[in-house]
């Protein structure tokens, strides 16, 4: 017996490698996308999408240099799930600073959006990321996060894209093109 | 470890290839790696073949654990070891490589010098010669080789009664740091004399940017060009043959670099030089002194910001924390992280009878000067936790706390010390996970030395992925357990990346922090394809094992058991590191995630999240 969690997690990873755009499917079919030319998946890495019940994708964008590689994070998140109640708890939590925003760090107001056709939230934030190892003391990196928060039956999706400031207005139409691709099942 | 190298791999490799009969791959492979280890190869290009290699193909080392296990473990280990040098030596320069450099070669083991590659850089010379040569000028440079010093240094060194031997006989930051002293007696002997009346102008003119080079002193260095400037002289930088131009181009020279190298403190020292630039020195008669100057009076001021001494680095660390003979851990830091679930799972660790009985919960903390970029760790070859008492320094410096403040008095009562807890504690958390992370590891007998691409692996980065999470939840909780009214003030005394950490928790979950983990890295390398399909493998391995022990075992078929043994065989075999180091992070996650849940509860005030079937903001 063939155990489908795991074929459909090896697919989930077959793509791997950074190579031209490749079609991607969600385990558990919650969704579909092309993923753009360059992008590879992240390791998934702690408990099963299953446990969880978030089911998608980390998408980054190596060797590019500088401090932070940008990335394209689309998920699932199930009735239930371990991290988030509801999308408006996603919304909630996600488009406003902790504390007092650092000196330059904005975020937007939240609007609406289209996505695959549907009502979806959007809001962005420019904020200041650490990155790098504990052991060594950092320097802040301006990034960039646009957010596209989908309500869904029995969940929501997010769609979210992240980069340095200053990469961000270049590749935010691979973003785009990927939101286009972007074909809910729920 | 063995130095007859040659011969011990040679030997088994004759006689397997005598007796196996051939599987293509397997032998190919084992030949070529192995063959490689001979003293006259040692090929970096061929060693990261091999390790690339055995990646793909895990049964190859599989097989020849059992046939051969201690040539299957110098496989792995030595051209793991000739792949991480190539690539130290290409990532690195001057000082960065330099301390990249000491952790190579004198750790616990090793494996470069089993190879005669080290521990002395001049040792590698024909190795770099022949495989990275066009790295070879900068190597050269960055290990401060004598023939790399150049034509202002060596003729004043040789004065001094340096020769080649005695130089090169040194560790290579023992190098950097009897530079810095020299420059530092060089400033001193040359700086009194106003440049426009200095007799040798040309040679002032050369001297000068070399100096400011070895005494990685920002101030200084921007003092030495007003020096010059003063007496309308141009810096004439010799081009040292050996380095090139972008490597110095690029380099940071800090003092607390050089001052971390051996315990230098930064503070008296350049508080020492800036006196001979401000009138209050003088030249010194024999022997350059490092004692405090009788200065000016300096003006009056409510705070003067002064750094810790040696003694009082020494003494603050069981200030902060001591371990007791039960093995309970006290101190203002034990203080701070106590009544939280991380920092209550953190304490828990160092008073357990168990680790203490493997030796491995023993609480080794203190303070040390370091490069200003490092926050300081635990480092699972010392077994300590070591934090920069740079670190410190700014943290009084922002305070307007004195070392007196902060060492005075019973250190139970000691607000100042609470204070500084407050800042170093989620970094403490973080370290004492790792060293939780290494005492599990030996409790399961896994031998971190041959656990291959440890480093730079994503099996290390989940165990990052641990740590981090471990400290943003204490963070986060110490934040949610406030009054709302003095939640920001305690996030505005915080680091600001301790902050940021805590927010992407909160805001993301351990995803969250995982992906920001990897988005470091990621910035700097290439997704290995391999590795990312090995580590799906292994997960998908621990997956699998847990779903099928967690089934009613009656109701397995034939195949369902024999998959049952052969993964857990497969557990225990030699990749078990990764596979414990997924599992755990499986149980890390959960548990974490759920601490989130609770502190969430906390920070909203218990609200329930209204849920409405259509986005409010869309009514438009």
């Amino acid at each position: 017996m063939k155990n489908i969690f795991t074929a459909m997690l090896m697919f989930c990873a077959a793509g791997a490698g950074a190579a031209g755009p490749a079609p991607y499917t969600c385990e558990g079919g919650y969704f579909t996308l092309t993923i753009p030319a360059g992008w590879g998946q992240m390791p998934a890495g702690g408990q099963s999408a299953k446990a969880k019940q978030v089911y998608g994708v980390d998408l980054l964008l190596a060797g590019q240099g500088g401090a932070a590689a940008p990335s394209i994070t689309v998920k699932f998140y199930a009735s239930g799930n371990s991290v988030f109640k509801t999308g408006q708890d996603y919304v909630d939590s996600n488009s406003a600073p902790l504390g007092d925003p650092e000196p330059g760090e904005q975020y937007s107001p939240v609007t609406g959006a289209a996505v695959a056709g549907r009502k979806a939230y959007k809001f962005e934030r420019k904020f200041n990321g650490y990155f790098g190892p504990r052991e060594e003391r950092k320097a802040p990196v301006a990034m960039f996060e646009r957010h596209l928060v989908l309500p869904a039956k029995d969940g929501f999706y997010v769609l979210l894209f992240s980069a340095p400031f200053a990469q961000a207005k270049a590749l935010v139409p691979q973003f785009e093109a990927l939101v286009k691709s972007f074909k809910p099942k729920k | 470890m063995s130095r007859h190298l040659k011969h011990l791999i040679l030997l088994p490799l004759a006689v397997f290839l005598l007796q196996t009969p051939a599987t293509a791959g397997y032998e190919e492979t084992v030949q070529v790696c192995l063959s490689n280890l001979d003293q006259s190869r040692l090929s970096p290009q061929i060693a990261e073949d091999c390790v690339r290699d055995l990646h793909a193909d895990p049964s190859i080392l599989e097989r020849l654990k059992d046939e051969k296990p201690e040539a299957a473990s110098n496989l792995v280990a030595y051209n793991s070891a000739l792949k991480d040098y190539k690539k130290t030596i290409a990532s690195y320069k001057d000082l960065a490589f330099a301390r990249q450099y000491e952790r190579i070669m004198f750790s616990q083991a090793c494996p470069l010098c089993d190879m005669n590659l080290g521990p002395k850089p001049e040792e590698s010379f024909s190795w770099v010669a022949k495989y990275l040569p066009n790295d070879l000028g900068d190597f050269k440079y960055s290990v401060r080789t004598w023939e790399a010093l150049g034509p202002v240094r060596t003729p004043l060194l040789s004065a001094d009664g340096r020769t080649k031997e005695s130089w090169n006989a040194m560790d290579v930051l023992d190098r950097y740091q009897a530079l810095q002293s020299w420059a530092i007696y060089v400033v001193a002997q040359t700086t009194p004399v106003p440049a426009g009346v200095y007799p040798d102008k040309a040679q002032l003119a050369r001297l000068i940017p070399v100096l400011k080079e070895d005494l990685f002193h920002p101030a200084l260095a921007a003092q030495l060009d007003a020096y010059l400037a003063g007496g309308n002289i141009k810096p004439v930088v010799i081009g040292n043959p050996a380095a090139s131009k972008a490597a110095k181009d690029k380099i940071s020279r800090t003092s607390a670099d050089m001052a971390a190298l051996r315990g230098m403190n930064t503070g008296a020292q350049s508080a020492t030089l800036e006196n001979f630039f401000n009138g209050t020195g003088h030249r010194p008669a024999g022997d350059f002194q490092l004692d405090k100057k009788p200065g000016a009076k300096k003006p009056a001021r409510p705070y003067t910001y002064t750094p810790l001494s040696d003694d009082q680095i020494t003494a603050l660390g069981p200030r902060l924390l001591a371990q007791g003979a039960d093995g309970k851990v006290t101190g203002a830091l034990a203080n701070e992280i106590r009544g939280t679930k991380a920092g209550d799972e953190i304490l828990a660790f160092y008073a357990d009878k168990k680790y203490k009985s493997a030796g491995t919960n023993k609480l080794a903390f203190g303070l040390e000067p370091m490069e200003e970029g490092m926050f300081g760790g635990w480092n699972w070859v010392n077994e300590d936790i070591k934090i920069n008492s740079g670190l410190v320094n700014d943290w009084m410096k922002k305070n307007k706390v004195t070392p007196e403040m902060l060492m005075q008095g019973d250190p139970a009562k000691n607000k100042h010390l609470r204070g500084l807890s407050e800042y170093l504690a989620p970094t403490f958390v973080h370290e004492a996970t790792h060293q939780r992370q290494t005492a599990n590891d030996k409790a399961r007998g896994i031998d971190l030395v041959k656990a291959y691409g440890k480093s730079n692996s994503y099996y290390q980065m989940e165990k990052e992925t641990e740590a981090f999470s471990m400290d943003a939840s204490f963070t986060a909780e110490k934040f949610a357990k406030l009054p709302k009214a003095q939640r920001k003030a305690y996030l505005a005394r915080l680091d600001p990346f301790d902050k940021k950490n805590a927010e992407t928790y909160l805001k993301q979950g351990v995803d969250g922090v995982r992906l920001s983990n990897h988005k470091g890295y990621a910035a700097r390398e290439s997704l290995d394809g391999e590795a990312s399909k090995q580590f799906v493998m292994a997960k998908s391995t621990a997956q699998q094992l847990e779903a099928l022990k967690a089934r009613d075992q009656a109701t397995l078929t034939e195949f369902e058991r024999q998959e049952l043994a052969r993964l857990q065989a497969e557990m225990n075999s030699r990749y078990k590191w990764y596979t414990y180091t997924m599992q755990d992070s499986v149980a890390a996650e959960a548990k974490i995630n759920l601490w989130r849940q609770e502190i969430r509860r906390k920070i909203s005030g218990n609200r329930t999240i209204k849920e409405g079937p259509v986005p409010t903001l869309l009514s438009q």
